[in-house]
């Protein structure tokens, strides 16, 4: 991917990001605080969030091939960077206070980060099934079997 | 004529298709259906059989041309791989996918080109 293609694809991921926060934290306002209501300032943290958290995705720009072991690296890096950014943010924000709500936040972001990447290497694995699947169709076919070699 | 004749004709024209492989001194006619992958490496590429690897002088884009209908797809900036030669797909848990193929192989397979494989097979 070139990096213009790479910063598209950067701005549309930041309006999903910024619109996904959004949305959940007004339901769950609407759940367990209907009578509280949204700051200009709350909009602003959001943004600040949701920036932060598409930028960080440029540890994964390159415009060389990226091996696996290099892929592995990178999203470990990028977990660490993201953990301490978020934290100091939170920090120096003022949104947690002290060491204990600090792991906890800590904690709360390893979760869902796991949890992405697990459910989107669940999907994938389907995605792999199904091609899988019209593999070996493809092979089985007497017309367009297997070469004889 | 029917789509069998027709798929007969494209496989007869892919066993004949070849092109010329470079071992060192000597050159080798390839058969493209007995191609596994192309692979460009520092400007250089690679024709890979199921036990041997060939350079190839021309340029991984004009092997692309060429093996187009031909059951070829390109799994990522470096890579042209022959679908028929794929044994099984897999995802890796760095978010790609990895193409094991039958001479037991295994060629990384960019994200963004997942889709190109879903529409080839009619996905």
């Amino acid at each position: 991917m070139n990096l213009t293609d790479f910063i598209k694809k950067l701005i549309r991921n930041y309006f999903i990001i910024f619109a996904i926060v959004v949305i959940c934290i007004t339901l769950l306002r609407q759940i367990f605080s209907p009578d509280e209501y949204f700051k200009l300032k709350d909009i602003f943290n959001y943004m600040i969030c949701s920036l932060v958290a598409d930028l960080l995705s440029l540890f994964f720009y390159s415009t060389k091939e990226i091996s696996e072991k290099e892929m592995r690296l990178r999203i470990i890096i990028h977990f660490v960077v993201l953990e301490a950014v978020l934290l100091t943010l939170a920090n120096v924000m003022g949104w947690v206070n002290g060491s204990l709500s600090t792991m906890l936040l800590a904690f709360q972001i390893a979760v869902i980060s796991m949890l992405i990447r697990f459910l989107s290497w669940k999907d994938d694995i389907k995605v792999a099934h199904r091609i899988n699947e019209k593999l070996k169709a493809m092979k089985d076919k007497p017309v367009d079997g297997p070469e004889e070699e | 004529m029917n789509d069998d004749i027709l798929k007969l004709l494209n496989k007869l024209k892919t066993e004949r298709a070849v092109l010329l492989g470079y071992d060192d001194d000597s050159i080798h006619r390839l058969r493209i259906a007995d191609v596994y992958y192309f692979e460009a490496v520092d400007n250089k590429v690679f024709i890979y059989c199921k036990n041997k690897v060939f350079e190839s002088k021309q340029k991984l884009y004009e092997l692309e041309d060429m093996s187009e209908g031909k059951k070829f797809f390109r799994a990522s900036k470096s890579i042209i791989i022959n679908l028929t030669k794929i044994s099984v797909v897999r995802p890796s848990i760095s978010g790609r996918f990895e193409a094991k193929l039958d001479n037991g192989e295994n060629v990384a397979v960019s994200r963004q080109y997942v889709p190109i494989l879903k529409k080839m097979l009619g996905l």
